[in-house]
């Protein structure tokens, strides 16, 4: 193997063989060690938060990384590449303004659907949260009426304290229902100032670090109500629940609890895949 | 109670059907390292090989499921080099075959070698001129490639994957998979190939002698372009029989049938040239070393019938079905036809290892038969349970088919 | 038939199969001489280590008077393409260019038979169980072999103890190195009908350089292109067309040594 070793053949044959075998295993000693400098790095520039969310993107179903204009019907098929970071997405513009020339309906507020309470004031997430600007420039943070279908009742919350800094797509609080728990993820950069409750109708108050405008990947009114209906697809996908059917085809009211109506569903993991946690 | 470190949208059968089918695998395998312990232990006096019949059912086996682990290598060609995304929904699968393949069939050679801790030698003073020494390197780093391929795999579990360390390696590691892929091609070209050249090589063995290019018989090239033909119907098989089992769809049929498409055509060009390489060798290389083709078939056992069955039955008839839009669409057609075309694989490599050594050379020589031991078939079924152990561990707790989240309900 | 010429300083081995009366007196020498273990109790014809083999074979129907023939099989020692030099994957085999001997290096050997299935005569054996002698036996093994373990492959070696005893004699007489020596396998010297001749062309010892050449030598399967270093002689056109695979096979059966 080596020049050294007793019985080593000075032939081409050999050091051509040998030399492939060494270019191989040093490719791959190489690869080895620059994933674990590359890791190490990472790990020292916390650059873990993001490192997560694109991971857990890229773990995501299929069906839940639709692209919000396959969902208007502008892509038809395309799922998103790019972290459902609108804001610096290549496409975005094109698609936007195709969709403002031909559907400006869809901008103008208009009240819920399917028996889902939809806010002309309010800015959805995809990971089913709202986002609220109050008059002294503050947003407050709460669960869409989706997720607490999902949830069942009497969910139990863990907030982060006042001064927490939140992350877009990161994990901002954990919500913790029946034996599964949770994690829901930030729509928002920003700060916490307060921590609210269910009885308060928000969870979170925060001072975002962009103000809710120029969040291009928040979705509004006809965006919102076109987006529940895709996620109540979605979800009718993995779980039939009885009387949604005919909600999505007259906009009918759905049932008060999704779970209550199926509890033979693996509802775990349909809380995961439906929250973005998996 | 272990729904924990299951994948979130993936529904899995409860822990104690599990166990159940754990447990039934654990014994068998337990069974199986107690014929592979006597093989180490006693010495290879415990199968039924001999001074002419040297090698036997574990090498027969080798080759062929190395053949089938070429689902790992060509997947990967195919989604990370050729760009075909539409593999993403088997790459995992492959690769968990693939090492499960890989390791089996190492493991098996190191009892069927009379002194697996002399195994170091091959690369201490290696002979380059050895088609085996370079099957020895190119298996040893090859399978080093796979164990890398399915660390990603492994990091994605559930708890796993909350270790900020683990995560951020996994990450890393992903990003690389491509080159690993690149490397895993390189390697499975020549250890498949050197596979098919260690008989091809063998001039005192007429049967099995072909010539070839350069330094390479022409079973080189077949065995390459059989190993790759089959490398998409593999996993074709693997998949359907998992659904099977697991009752759940795991890849859209779409997916299925392109791999059969890819196969049919590969499978096409091998059964050609293995036309041609077989005129070529009845023809002019036999006859050259006084040899006649025909004394080969002259053997109770094997008659031409066997090379009828290898390349007509087991070749063309596979190859032509899954080239046929309306058998492919077929659901049980198309597994049909990934059943033939991987027999026919099997078929290839039983005649060049057994049926080469069970014919005479030496004039005076009879025609021998051989049948394995149980010890020789415990430490196959070993691998067998192996294999399936870690498929099922890797099945309940990874995520091996990411479009089965899409395809399945999640209702108990 | 083209034919490589044979180093004349080389060793060659000649075994006249008219004179094998098949006694075995060889394989007997052979094991003594080289330290080859007494069979194990469930050792068959195909799983015992005999370096030296003689095999009987039928002439059939077209004997001329010869209705079967010995032919004592030991390592063939190919000169040309030497099967089993070039797949060893750790260069365990070795052709010594002074002596043209292939010498396997069983201490290095892994056991992967391969040079077995490369070998078309056969004449390689596997170590299928641990060496044993009976109790007492192995005061009588020879100092100058080294036995070989379980799971080695091991083959004739044209006597190589008595090889490096015949240098190590002719080099206190003070004959060059490069010389070859005269010294006889023990499976030449048991044998009672002298059957079996063995020197170098060079110093024709019994006549090998001259019946090499003589019309009645042939090799087995020359057409493989090995070249073997042993020669056979028979005045029987069967048996010669036989050996060369220019006529109907017959069939051949073990005597046991």
């Amino acid at each position: 193997m080596f020049p050294f070793v007793y019985d080593f053949r000075w032939e081409a044959t050999s050091l051509i063989f040998l030399g492939v075998f060494f270019a191989v295993i040093t490719t791959l000693m190489m690869m080895v060690a620059t994933v674990t400098v590359r890791s190490v790095k990472d790990l020292r520039t916390r650059k873990i938060g993001t490192l997560r969310w694109h991971e857990t993107f890229e773990d995501l179903p299929a069906g839940a990384r639709s692209c919000r204009f396959a969902m208007s019907g502008f892509a038809p098929g395309r799922s998103c590449d790019n972290f459902f970071e609108c804001g610096t997405c290549a496409v975005y513009p094109r698609f936007r303004s195709l969709e403002e020339r031909h559907r400006p309906e869809d901008h103008e507020s208009r009240s819920g659907h399917g028996g889902f309470g939809i806010d002309e004031k309010r800015y959805y997430h995809r990971g089913h949260t709202w986002l609220q600007e109050e008059e002294d420039g503050t947003c407050v943070i709460g669960l869409d009426d989706f997720a607490a279908r999902l949830l069942g009742p009497n969910p139990t919350y863990q907030l982060p304290p006042a001064g927490s800094t939140l992350k877009q797509h990161q994990p901002a609080f954990t919500i913790q229902t029946g034996e599964s728990s949770v994690r829901v993820v930030s729509p928002i950069d920003g700060e916490v100032l307060e921590a609210g409750d269910s009885t308060r109708g928000w969870l979170l108050r925060i001072r975002p670090s962009t103000q809710l405008p120029h969040a291009r990947h928040l979705f509004r009114a006809g965006e919102a109500r076109r987006w529940f209906q895709a996620e109540l697809e979605r979800l009718n996908r993995l779980v039939e629940i009885p009387g949604v059917g005919a909600t999505l085809a007259d906009g009918g009211t759905p049932v008060d609890s999704f779970r209550e109506t199926r509890p033979d569903a693996n509802w775990d993991g349909i809380l995961g895949v439906m929250m973005l946690d998996v | 109670m272990d729904s924990k470190f299951i994948t979130r949208g993936l529904e899995r059968t409860s822990l104690r059907n599990f166990s159940v089918w754990v447990l039934f695998w654990v014994v068998v395998l337990g069974f199986g390292l107690y014929g592979a312990y006597l093989c180490l232990a006693e010495g290879l006096n415990q199968t039924n090989m001999d001074n002419r019949f040297v090698f036997g059912l574990w090498i027969f086996l080798d080759l062929a499921i190395i053949a089938f682990g070429a689902g790992a290598f060509f997947t990967g060609l195919l989604l990370y080099i050729l760009k075909r995304s539409e593999f993403t929904a088997v790459i995992n699968s492959a690769v968990v075959i693939g090492l499960i393949c890989y390791s089996g069939a190492v493991a098996v050679l190191a009892i069927d070698v009379g002194q697996p801790l002399r195994a170091w030698f091959t690369f201490w003073h290696p002979n380059a001129h050895s088609m085996l020494t370079e099957v020895t390197f190119c298996i040893s780093c090859y399978l080093v490639v796979l164990a890398v391929e399915y660390m990603p795999i492994l990091l994605k579990n559930r708890k796993l994957k909350e270790r900020p360390s683990l995560l951020v390696f996994q990450h890393n590691l992903h990003k690389v998979i491509p080159v690993l892929a690149a490397i895993g091609v390189f390697l499975s070209f020549f250890h498949q190939g050197s596979l098919g050249g260690l008989y091809g090589v063998l001039k005192g063995r007429p049967f099995a002698f072909r010539e070839g290019f350069g330094i390479w018989p022409s079973t080189f090239f077949l065995f390459v372009l059989s190993a790759a033909a089959i490398g998409p119907s593999f996993p074709l098989l693997t998949t359907s029989l998992v659904s099977k089992i697991s009752r759940k769809k795991l890849v859209k049929p779409e997916v299925l049938q392109s791999l059969g498409r890819i196969s049919g055509w590969l499978l096409l060009a091998y059964v050609l040239f293995k036309s041609v390489d077989t005129l070529v060798w009845i023809n002019r290389t036999s006859p050259s070393l006084l040899f006649s083709p025909y004394e080969y078939y002259n053997q109770e056992s094997f008659g031409t019938w066997i090379l009828f069955a290898e390349i007509v039955v087991f070749g063309l008839v596979p190859a032509l079905m899954l080239l046929t839009r309306k058998i492919r669409e077929h659901r049980g057609w198309l597994i049909t036809a990934g059943l033939l075309a991987c027999a026919g694989i099997a078929v290839n490599r039983f005649v060049m290892t057994i049926q080469t050594l069970a014919l005479p050379t030496l004039p005076f020589d009879p025609f021998l038969s051989y049948i394995p031991s149980w010890q020789e078939i415990a430490t196959f079924i070993a691998v067998i349970a192996y294999g399936v152990l870690l498929y099922s561990f890797s099945f309940r707790y990874l995520t091996l088919f990411p479009q089965e989240r899409d395809l399945n309900s999640l209702t108990r | 038939m083209k034919s490589i010429e044979i180093s004349p300083s080389q060793y060659v081995m000649v075994i006249d199969a008219d004179r094998c009366t098949g006694c075995g007196a060889c394989m007997v020498a052979c094991a003594i001489e080289n330290n080859v273990a007494p069979a194990h109790p469930d050792a068959t014809d195909r799983t015992g280590v005999t370096w030296m083999k003689v095999v009987k074979v039928s002439s059939g129907n077209n004997g001329d008077g010869k209705p079967a023939c010995y032919l004592p099989l030991p390592c063939q020692q190919c000169a040309a393409e030497t099967p089993c030099v070039t797949v060893c994957p750790q260069n365990a085999v070795e052709v010594d260019q002074q002596t043209g001997i292939v010498f396997q290096m069983s201490q290095r050997c892994l056991g992967c038979r391969y040079c077995m299935a490369a070998c078309p005569y056969h004449a390689r054996y596997f170590n299928w169980w641990d060496p044993e002698w009976p109790e007492g036996m192995e005061q009588t093994l020879n100092p100058d072999v080294a036995p070989r373990m379980r799971g080695v492959v091991e083959k004739c070696n044209f006597c190589h103890g008595r090889y490096q005893a015949a240098r190590a004699s002719a080099a206190e007489h003070g004959q060059a190195s490069s010389d070859p020596v005269t010294y006889e396998p023990a499976c030449a010297q048991a044998c009672p009908t002298r059957a079996i001749k063995f020197g170098t062309p060079a110093n024709n010892e019994q006549g090998v350089g001259d019946l090499v050449h003589s019309s009645s030598a042939f090799r087995l399967l020359p057409r493989l292109g090995t070249e073997p270093r042993v020669y056979y002689l028979s005045k029987h056109k069967w048996i010669r067309q036989m050996a060369q695979m220019e006529k109907e096979t017959s069939t051949g059966e073990e005597v046991h040594g």
